[in-house]
């Protein structure tokens, strides 16, 4: 910017700061205030959003490991209850374990009803989180 | 306007002091009622607009997060509900040829300005103002009324920041030349 500019610059400054902001009419704020107090607390979500992708992730990988209970990635089989990496080995068998558990349940169930049934929990999961955040009058964290 | 303030107010009204949302209304009601002026100018619907910014800041305020300014939050809710607004209803205006300065130079627009009285110096600043283009006319009052940084418009109208330098560039001309016009249109009268 050069000086003429920059001296234009400021004459605009010092003239536009001359003129008065607008005001709105005097019973703005009690008009807004009355909406307001009629209102809920704005609370804080119980869960917060990375907690739900967190979920989703969770619940996604469930779902795949559901779909494709058999599969390999970098060379490491993840076949349900076979072999894994030594140093996790004690961890991935006992996790494992649990999803053949798990999966079991779900053997007579086609994809599109695991699906359903993830979607669902989860529904429930948004909609419990919704309900508590405009019925309790008192912030809360669980997370 | 001190942005501590300001969060500490959020806080307040976050842990269940609603009242303290008036303070937050209070500092902010001139500036928010302003940009909504400057961009739909009718009194009525520029309240409307910056009522429906403050409700929609209060009942999203759980996901205000501190990054920006509450003001810059506040102002960009205003901002983009009286540009959406506008939109539907655009009134008509003559655009300012920015390139009119006659044989007046800007020097001598500046002498003329400051001998005039105060009231008289308000009027054409305003008139000049409100002349420019809505989006322009937000943007003068939020850089030279409020302080406001390139980055705080910028986020605020969603411009890029050269964007936002260039249309600064451009307004300070608009306002020359509409000064200009405005002293002539005075001199005949």
């Amino acid at each position: 910017m050069t000086t003429y500019d920059s001296r234009n610059e400021e004459f605009i400054r010092r003239m536009v700061q001359r003129t008065a902001l607008k005001k709105p009419s005097d019973d703005f704020t009690s008009r807004i205030m009355e909406i307001v107090m009629a209102d809920s607390i704005p609370a804080k979500s119980y869960i917060s959003n990375i907690y739900w992708y967190l979920i989703a992730g969770a619940a996604s990988v469930a779902v795949m490991m559901m779909i494709f209970p058999s599969w390999t990635l970098f060379d490491l089989d993840f076949s349900a209850g076979t072999a894994s990496p030594e140093k996790f080995a004690g961890m991935l068998n006992s996790a494992t374990h649990m999803m053949s558990g798990f999966t079991a349940l779900f053997t007579g169930f086609k994809n599109g009803s695991v699906f359903l049934l993830v979607a669902v929990a989860l529904g429930l999961l948004f909609g419990i989180d919704q309900v508590l955040k405009k019925f309790t009058p008192d912030k809360h964290f669980i997370f | 306007m001190n942005r501590f303030e300001d969060n500490y107010f959020i806080e307040q009204v976050l842990s269940g002091n609603v009242s303290a949302y008036s303070s937050l209304v209070d500092r902010h009601k001139d500036m928010a009622f302003s940009i909504a002026f400057k961009v739909l100018r009718i009194q009525e619907d520029a309240e409307e607009v910056a009522q429906d910014a403050f409700l929609k800041a209060y009942q999203n305020l759980d996901k205000f997060k501190h990054e920006a300014k509450f003001s810059t939050w506040l102002f960009r809710i205003v901002y983009n509900t009286a540009i959406s607004r506008t939109r539907k209803k655009r009134p008509d205006f003559s655009p300012i040829d920015e390139r009119t300065m006659g044989n007046l130079t800007e020097d001598d627009i500046h002498e003329n300005l400051e001998q005039m009285s105060s009231e008289e110096q308000q009027n054409m600043v305003t008139a000049a103002i409100d002349r420019l283009p809505e989006d322009e006319s937000a943007i003068v009052t939020l850089f030279y009324m409020d302080d406001n940084s390139i980055d705080d418009i910028s986020e605020i109208t969603g411009l890029s920041r050269s964007n936002v330098k260039v249309k600064l560039f451009r307004i300070r001309k608009k306002l020359s030349a509409e000064l200009h016009r405005n002293m002539l249109n005075q001199a005949m009268a």
